[in-house]
């Protein structure tokens, strides 16, 4: 059986893809209508957590840099939220650009050495930095704003508004909000990563003197990638806090960069939608795993949650070793046995789309780098 | 000794009590106990870059895991340190060796992250392992070396005595020994030579017969035996011993390899004297910087060394051909 052709952009694609987003914009409403209070909560930390790992995508998958780090950004942008809100009295939602910014910058400071320092280097930095991220917390002279070890509580009041067309609970309200804005920062990157910007990033990590030597600027490029990746992780630390009123100087810290690390690569680092997998996973392995080792003879229930992040472990170095594109890549392949959507093909004297050959499109279908 | 001194020199931002030499001396041998440590294992992770270009950030948690174990057969079963480390550290050893030809080995191949993860993967295994078996309260440590309060030699009788504890003097001597065991391995036998050539060319290495793979075992096991060694050094100057017991060492002995070079033995062992040295004089001289930013400091050292001088103080500096 040969696999079907589908031209990127066309009607059909339009309509698989139309079908593919309405579908999930409706079953996250259905959860937002339906379930109880607590599994809303782990619905909206997916969502958050999704936008961190998608800024991770970004900087790792897409960049080629391997920040391993960005739960520091994560817990940045949580505590900021947190401050603002409780200490500042400014509103959730403006403390979101204020978070977005911020992370932003703070990326910025750390990609300047990361021109510098790559690869293995990178890793151990930004590994070094969440590490470092929860004895910079507990600072005496931090303290008074951060909590300290004790954490930063921010009771977010947010009721859903009274021209909803339909009644739903404050959890649900805040599975929506996250989820929207989480919906408007994936459709940002994904159309990013389709144009000139994800071409420009793109290149640098293949081939990073190619695409100087083509008029990308490597140090302007690497610089904003890691900020926007930063901003991404921040702003996912902002956007929890609404789900989950505390933040702790753990958040910050190696376990949870780990944690975004695991879920990472279950996703799939170079692409888009592994980001939500990944988050799914993040917020589902920990329950999953201690039920998994509770299972086990001669552990007890309190050895189930140690054991735990044994599991953890286990998981993300098995995922290694059997999935390495992770869960995306996988079903990708899975895909193609059914259908190839092809880019489409500009033609040199107009740049408007022209209808591929069979030839063209085997060679697209090879070359295919990333298509969601 | 000199109460003199504090008065005109009363700085900022700098702390008074750091101008009384006994007090700075006490300091000077705290920093070099725990620099002896950090150069373990700054050791074990240049042993393991020099030959494949890894870095091992599980070395921390093997070598708890090692230490625990000679809690558990000599404090529990009453076997004499002098057996039970020396079997722990050929445990781990082993276990070493195996972990980099059953999981290191073959997810090089894929080339990028591969590794990284795995010794990430590493980490939270070994770490959950530890305090499932071992619990999360700390532990009463066995200490080859006289540990008694009064187990020192007394330099300056005080307030503030300076004194140098029996205990320091064994950890200094021992990495003295480590250093040199390793020195005559390397420089003086067949099988050091053969580390040096996959080291310094390993497809030429392959070329002219030497075992390569069991060149980069040896390697995974020489830094799984010093992590270990590490651990119980360190548990020994600490006094205390838990799950976490290595999750911040590991750092320094990072910040360490990274000050030296990652691959120069030398470096190493400078590197850790060095980053021992500020941890323990940076925090006692500015009275604005808590200890608890020791971290934040060996952080820093590492950020600072590659970006002035990415090879470090004894490294070589890689030419990149484009």
């Amino acid at each position: 059986m040969t696999a079907r052709t589908i031209q990127h952009g066309s009607r059909e694609h339009r309509l698989w893809q139309a079908l593919l987003y309405g579908g999930l914009a409706v079953l996250v409403l259905v959860i937002a209508l339906t379930q109880p209070d607590y599994r809303m909560v782990q619905f909206s930390a997916v969502a958050a957590w999704s936008v961190a790992l998608l800024g991770m995508n970004l900087i790792i998958g897409y960049g080629g840099q391997m920040a391993l780090g960005h739960s520091a950004f994560f817990g940045f942008g949580a505590y900021l939220t947190a401050i603002l809100y409780s200490d500042y009295g400014v509103s959730f939602v403006g403390t979101l650009p204020i978070s977005a910014v911020a992370g932003a910058v703070v990326g910025l400071l750390l990609g300047l050495p990361a021109l510098r320092i790559s690869g293995l280097y990178l890793a151990l930095v930004t590994l070094a930095v969440a590490l470092a991220f929860p004895s910079v917390v507990k600072m005496d002279q931090l303290s008074a704003l951060t909590g300290g070890a004790n954490g930063k509580l921010a009771y977010i009041v947010w009721q859903p508004p009274s021209w909803l067309p339909f009644a739903v609970t404050s959890a649900g309200w805040v599975l929506l909000t996250i989820s929207t804005f989480a919906a408007v920062l994936f459709l940002l990157a994904s159309n990013a990563m389709r144009s000139r910007v994800g071409r420009a990033v793109l290149s640098l990590r293949d081939n990073a003197i190619g695409a100087a030597v083509s008029g990308v600027h490597p140090a302007v490029w690497r610089t904003s990638t890691f900020a926007v990746s930063a901003a991404y992780a921040s702003l996912a630390g902002s956007l929890m806090m609404l789900a989950v009123p505390i933040v702790g100087p753990d958040s910050g810290g190696f376990l949870a960069a780990v944690t975004l690390i695991t879920g990472m690569v279950i996703g799939g680092a170079s692409t888009i939608s592994g980001a939500v997998i990944g988050a799914v996973a993040v917020v589902w392995l920990p329950e999953l795993s201690k039920s998994w080792a509770g299972a086990l003879p001669l552990v007890s229930d309190s050895d189930g949650t140690v054991l735990s992040t044994a599991v953890y472990g286990a998981v993300l170095i098995v995922v290694v070793f059997v999935m390495p594109g992770g869960v995306v890549e996988f079903l990708r392949k899975a895909r193609s046995r059914i259908a190839v959507v092809v880019p489409r093909i500009p033609t040199a004297s107009t740049g408007l789309a022209a209808v591929p050959t069979p030839h063209t499109a085997q060679l697209e279908a090879q070359l295919e780098v990333e298509q969601p | 000794m000199f109460p003199m001194l504090a008065l005109p020199l009363a700085l900022p931002g700098v702390n008074d009590a750091f101008f009384n030499a006994s007090y700075v001396l006490q300091l000077l041998t705290n920093g070099l106990s725990n620099g002896a440590v950090y150069a373990l294992m700054a050791l074990s992770v240049v042993i393991i870059y020099r030959t494949t270009g890894h870095m091992n950030f599980a070395q921390g948690e093997m070598g708890t895991i090692g230490c625990l174990l000679v809690f558990s057969v000599s404090v529990s079963h009453g076997v004499p340190y002098w057996i039970s480390i020396p079997a722990a550290i050929a445990i781990s050893m082993i276990v070493g060796a195996l972990l980099q030809r059953t999981l290191v080995q073959p997810v090089e191949r894929r080339g990028g992250m591969g590794v990284i993860l795995v010794t990430l993967g590493l980490f939270l295994i070994f770490n959950s392992i530890d305090s499932v078996i071992w619990g999360t309260d700390p532990l009463q440590p066995v200490r080859p070396f006289p540990s008694r309060p009064d187990d020192h030699l007394v330099v300056m009788h005080g307030p503030p005595q300076f004194a140098i504890r029996y205990s320091a003097v064994g950890v200094w001597i021992t990495l003295g020994v480590v250093v040199l065991l390793l020195h005559l391995l390397l420089q003086r036998t067949r099988l050091g030579l053969g580390y040096r050539a996959v080291a310094a060319n390993a497809d030429s290495a392959l070329l002219v017969g030497i075992p390569k793979d069991r060149m980069l075992m040896l390697g995974w096991a020489l830094a799984a035996g010093l992590g270990t060694l590490a651990a119980v050094l360190f548990s020994q100057t600490t006094g205390s011993l838990d799950f976490n017991l290595m999750a911040s060492v590991i750092l320094y002995g990072l910040a360490a390899a990274a000050l030296g070079g990652f691959d120069s033995i030398p470096g190493a062992v400078v590197g850790g004297v060095v980053v021992g040295l500020v941890e323990a004089l940076v925090p006692a001289f500015f009275s604005f910087i808590g200890s608890e930013l020791s971290l934040v400091m060996a952080l820093l050292v590492i950020v600072v060394v590659l970006l002035v001088r990415p090879q470090g103080m004894f490294g070589k500096a890689r030419v990149v051909r484009v």
